[in-house]
């Protein structure tokens, strides 16, 4: 791969949030100059359907290999931007956008400082996309599958509704009959006939527990003594109980399964939500859904309701033949360099590495991973290597900075 | 001989013939570190020549020459440094280009473990006894680089080597001249007695280390520390092919191995470590001598190397250092040689 | 607390004991191989050697104060890629033992099918005071100029994965030799020896109480007062000043087992851009650059490990401290931590291992 040229570079007025404050002119001047850089100027609002449209054809008419956006926060426009790269018919991650906004605009008053900063931030940005190489995003279709962990109530609602829309349900119970808290009421007899009679579409497995869940949303995989059961969406229907001084705590085995998926609890034990009001049955971590008592203490209206509502989640999102893009920006571990010592197996926190044990080295699952690089830190070997944040990339990155 | 070398870099600098100049330098705790100076005023801590060699200069040269530098660099070093310069710039590993290499009759080094002790006396060509092994039968100590300071049978004069050299002594409004009658006689008495040194050493090596069980015996005190490799100019590999993890034996090797002979040492590999180093860079060997000298278990590596490049570079008639432009035996083919060695 | 423990006890002293203990051993069949110091043949040095046939007993010299070779990284080259499979009867010092139970914790290393042989350690002397001493002429149970990581050590006892521990360094001096029987399998191995008597008697800790709170003291002094006290960040520069870059300190290192150096590689060390950056700025730089980067970031990798056994400083060639740089920077890392190096297998390497409640006192 050669040091790339023909890098073009916008820097956006962002309307008045950036051109009051710095002089994107003298910016666009400076990054001119730079060798490599064969494009260098300014625009009003880049975000803007004409902004798009000019960045389209201003890297197609001058056959741009790299590109560098000085603008807002990579949050609010990163993913816009690389749609106009792949439009364009540039690989996406052949674009860096550098934010004089909140980095500079928004914190620094002076007129000529705040030019400064932006032009070495942008330099530094040039000098790192001269390192930046095309990734592929793989797409992987997701699992439209589900797995209920809990044979109560509300986990037993979870699995009928969502077998009789027609998709494949596993049900794991952790004792020898579902029913749960309810076991023995007339309320769970009729569902727990139906999960055991082998309606259609359900699986249930009694005395299992889940050993290890790994994956992510539309692509899980979790493990109970030798099984794999794969699914696209996990729902935690493991109950709750009630404690000495008159509270009520999640099921005995709950925080083991939190650390599986590495789920953030609150501080009474039961599972964070992804927002409180707006989204109060779905975790943090995308595809994991909490219905019944897991979630806290409800009557069994409620725990039916919460599953009607957790199942409709689940229909509409895990539609059969939806396309997932993987993240390309993943880590690789040179054979040659790993000694073996899994160091990064004990801080990945996506399960995504894994030890072989006849070549006595670690390898990435690279669509586990999700590309946050802790391994790539605490290597001791330097023998990981992460894709897009790799040691020469950062270090030009630095150097354009500094100098 | 300081004051003349370090007037010189002065001049260099000053008139803009180098952008920097690459010499050792006093340093703490007895240490001549390398340095890379292109500011007169540091000059003063220049210690050209020092009585010991702890890192090779064409080692510290290669640790940031490898690709153009972007600046004239005029280095100060000794015959075979300059020599392992030019073996390396065939190895990739040394862009000569704008390198210009001030050598001198070098008066040799005594070894480290001696300056340590304060058990030494300058460095002289005259007294052997004050010299490295490696020293003692060098026969390259003077003559190379693109000029060097020629220090015997008058004042001491700076002579050029290649056009280069003379280049830069023409742009210093220095004198090029002749080799001076007194200087050659010297050069020629010294070169007959090295020569009669090396021929004993080699010898004296080849009777004492005969065979299988003669290289047992002479890497018997190894330990494996890989002191040799780390401080050879040649050895440029980051990992070398001996600690690559697929080399590692497993138990059952070892126990297998120590039923059958009734031991077996560890770490293991020993004799295959320094064949096997030597079938890679003994060619390009400069006899330096600073794997004996970094060797903590005394053993005498440097002359083994030297005995055994000497034998293997007379198969290609290739002499390491001598020449840039002459490629490297190993890396070319030549359809029409070695047939003396087939069947 | 006075713990009582098995213990064999012979009237011969501690060479002979233990030679004719390790020729029964392979004569039995109970153990394949020996595993220890050995000296060399013809050359007067020492080696690390498995040894197999009884009659090479005679050159092995168990437990003399000298190290060549770290016992552990020795050892890491026997069982890094598998576990013998056969018995093997190993003498490791006690910082040998521990060094060798973080490699397993990296998977460098297996503890399996392995007896191992310890000792309450008196040191060990350095390269130079032991250049062309004969084997007779060392101390078993109290040489002379130790090394300083020794003098200073606390953890002369052996860890829990000793079988035996063989008894050197003591407040008190028996006649004879004392082995303590820390496992059944020493237990069973010390009936079958045929020698000596087998009965009850203090641990090692009881054994050495006095020598270790002289030790402590003598580590407080080295600590308040030492080559290394008092001295910072700034004084890593002059500390490290005439380091040649020979990379000795990493390769005696028994704990340093990755292939290739991270502070070796092109990602980290400077590359000729910086090189000349640096020199324009500052007028002049030595080269090859990178001297302190590799020793503190040898130091951040191996501090939390670390088991200053000392083999570092016997190593350099230009007389730098690094092995008392390491005890300094290592006994308040790993106080921090909260981490004993070698005693546990189980226990995880605290930088694999993320506690959010820890390390307040030094974060902000």
């Amino acid at each position: 791969m050669t040091v790339g040229k023909r890098i073009g570079v916008f820097v956006c007025a962002c309307g008045p949030n950036i051109a009051d404050v710095l002089d994107i002119e003298r910016v666009a001047g400076e990054i001119g100059k730079l060798d490599g850089v064969i494009l260098s100027e300014t625009f009003g609002l880049l975000c803007s359907p004409d902004g798009r449209k000019h960045l389209v054809s201003r890297i197609r008419g001058n056959d741009l290999h790299r590109v560098v956006i000085a603008a807002c926060s990579p949050r609010d426009h990163e993913t816009t931007f690389m749609k106009v790269c792949e439009e364009a018919d540039l690989n996406p991650f052949m674009m860096e956008m550098v934010n004089i906004r909140e980095h500079v605009a928004w914190v620094t008053p002076d007129r000529d400082a705040a030019t400064e900063k932006a032009v070495r931030l942008v330099r530094g940005a040039v000098r790192r996309t001269m390192r930046h190489e095309p990734l592929e995003k793989m797409k992987i279709v997701c699992n439209p599958d589900t797995v209920v962990i809990g044979g109560g109530l509300a986990g037993m609602t979870t699995a009928i509704l969502l077998a009789e829309a027609g998709r494949q349900v596993t049900l794991i119970e952790k004792s020898d009959s579902p029913g749960g808290f309810l076991s023995g009421d007339r309320r769970v007899a009729e569902p727990a006939r139906t999960v055991s009679s082998g309606k259609k579409g359900i699986k249930m497995l009694l005395n299992t527990q889940p050993e290890e869940i790994v994956g992510f949303f539309g692509n899980f995989v979790l493990s109970a003594g030798n099984m794999e059961i794969k699914a696209g969406a996990v729902v935690l229907a493991t109950g709750c109980i009630a404690t000495e001084n008159g509270g009520f705590a999640p099921a005995e085995d709950f925080g083991r399964l939190a650390e599986l998926l590495r789920l953030p609890l609150d501080d009474e034990g039961f599972p964070e939500r992804e927002h409180a009001s707006l989204s109060p049955l779905a975790t943090p971590i995308e595809g994991v859904y909490v219905t019944g008592c897991a979630g806290g203490p409800c009557f069994p209206e409620e725990a039916v309701a919460r599953s009607e509502a957790v199942a409709g989640a689940i229909l509409s999102s895990l539609v059969p033949g939806r396309e997932l893009e993987t993240e390309p920006r993943t880590s690789v571990i040179s054979e040659t360099l790993c000694r073996g010592c899994k160091t990064c197996l004990e801080v990945c926190t996506y399960g995504a590495i894994s030890f072989d044990a006849e070549k006595l080295v670690c390898g990435v699952n690279g669509v586990l991973c999700r590309g946050c690089g802790n391994c790539a830190a605490a290597c001791p070997s330097g023998a990981i290597r992460s894709r897009h944040f790799t040691p020469d990339q950062l270090r030009y990155q630095v150097e354009g900075l500094l100098r | 001989m300081r004051d003349v070398l370090l007037n010189l870099m002065l001049r260099a600098l000053e008139s803009g013939v180098a952008d920097y100049v690459l010499t050792p330098s006093r340093g703490p705790g007895g240490t001549f570190p390398w340095i890379l100076v292109n500011d007169v005023r540091l000059l003063d801590r220049a210690e050209p020549f020092p009585p010991v060699m702890y890192v090779q200069g064409a080692k510290a040269l290669a640790s940031f020459a490898r690709s153009p530098f972007g600046g004239k660099v005029l280095a100060v070093m000794r015959p075979c440094e300059a020599r392992a310069a030019v073996e390396l710039s065939k190895l990739d590993q040394v862009t000569m280009q704008n390198v210009y290499f001030l050598t001198m009759d070098c008066p040799g080094a005594v070894p480290v473990k001696s300056y340590r002790n304060g058990d030494f006396t300058e460095p002289d060509p005259g007294e052997p006894e004050s010299l490295r092994p490696l020293c003692r039968q060098c026969t390259h100590f003077t003559g190379a680089g693109d000029l060097f300071l020629a220090l015997h049978g008058g004042p001491p004069v700076f002579r050029p080597v290649t056009g280069s050299g003379r280049e830069l002594l023409e742009t210093l409004g220095m004198e090029t001249g002749e080799d001076r009658a007194e200087w050659v006689e010297w050069r020629d008495a010294l070169l007959r007695h090295r020569k009669e040194a090396r021929k004993r050493g080699m010898e004296d090596m080849r009777r004492s280390y005969t065979g299988l069980g003669g290289l047992a015996r002479l890497y018997g005190g190894c330990i494996s520390c890989r002191n040799c490799r780390t401080v050879c100019p040649i050895c440029y590999c980051r990992l070398c092919f001996i600690d690559m993890k697929d080399r590692r034996s497993p138990a059952s090797d070892h126990l297998h191995r120590s039923g059958e002979r009734g031991g077996d040492r560890l770490p293991g590999g020993t004799l295959l470590f320094h064949m096997g180093r030597m079938a890679h860079m003994s060619l390009s060997c400069v006899s330096c001598g600073m794997c004996e000298d970094a060797c903590p278990s005394d053993i005498p590596v440097g002359r083994m190397v030297s005995m055994v490049s000497e034998k293997t570079a007379a198969v290609f008639g290739y002499e390491a250092g001598r020449d840039t432009e002459e490629p490297l035996p190993l890396n070319t083919f030549e359809p029409d040689e070695l047939h003396e060695y087939e069947d | 607390m006075n713990t009582k423990i098995r213990v064999l006890e012979t009237e011969t002293g501690v060479r002979e004991t233990l030679g004719k203990f390790l020729v029964r051993l392979l004569e039995s069949g109970e153990v394949h191989s020996v595993f220890a110091l050995r000296k060399t043949p013809q050359v007067g040095r020492f080696c690390r050697s498995l040894v197999s046939d009884p009659d090479l007993v005679d050159e092995l010299v168990p437990f003399l104060p000298v190290m060549p070779v770290q016992g552990a990284a020795a050892l890491t080259a026997l069982t890094g890629t598998e576990p013998p499979d056969a018995p093997v009867a190993v003498l490791l010092r006690p910082c040998e033992l521990r060094a060798f139970v973080e490699n397993v914790k990296q998977a460098q290393g297996s503890l399996e099918n392995l007896f191992i042989i310890s000792c309450t350690c008196p040191g060990v002397i350095p390269a130079s005071v032991q250049a062309g001493k004969d084997p007779g002429e060392i101390s078993m149970t109290g040489p002379d100029n130790v090394r300083s990581t020794c003098e200073t050590c606390t953890q002369l006892v052996p860890g829990p994965q000793a079988d035996m521990t063989v008894i050197l360094a003591a407040d008190r001096e028996t006649p004879g030799t004392v082995i303590l029987l820390n496992s059944d399998r020493a237990v069973t191995l010390a009936e079958n020896f045929g020698e000596g008597s087998i009965g009850t008697g203090e641990d090692g800790h009881a054994r050495t109480a006095e020598t270790l709170r002289l030790r402590k003291e003598a580590r407080e002094a080295f600590l308040a007062g030492g080559p290394v006290a008092g001295k910072g960040m700034d004084s890593l520069v002059s500390l490290f000043a005439s380091c040649i870059g020979c990379r000795g300190c990493r390769e005696a290192c028994p704990l340093c087992t990755c292939i290739l150096c991270d502070y070796e590689t092109s990602r980290t060390l400077p590359s000729p851009e910086l090189v000349r950056l640096e020199t324009d700025l500052r007028g002049a730089l030595r080269v090859p650059a990178g001297t302190l980067q590799f020793h503190l970031g040898r130091l951040t990798h191996i501090s939390p490990i670390c088991v200053n056994c000392g083999q570092c400083s016997d190593a350099c060639p230009v007389g730098i401290p690094v092995a008392e740089i390491f005890l300094a920077a290592s006994v308040s890392v790993q106080e921090a931590l909260g981490y004993e190096p070698g005693m546990n297998p189980e226990e995880p390497t605290p930088m694999s291992t993320f506690r959010p409640d820890e390390l307040g006192d030094i974060t902000d």
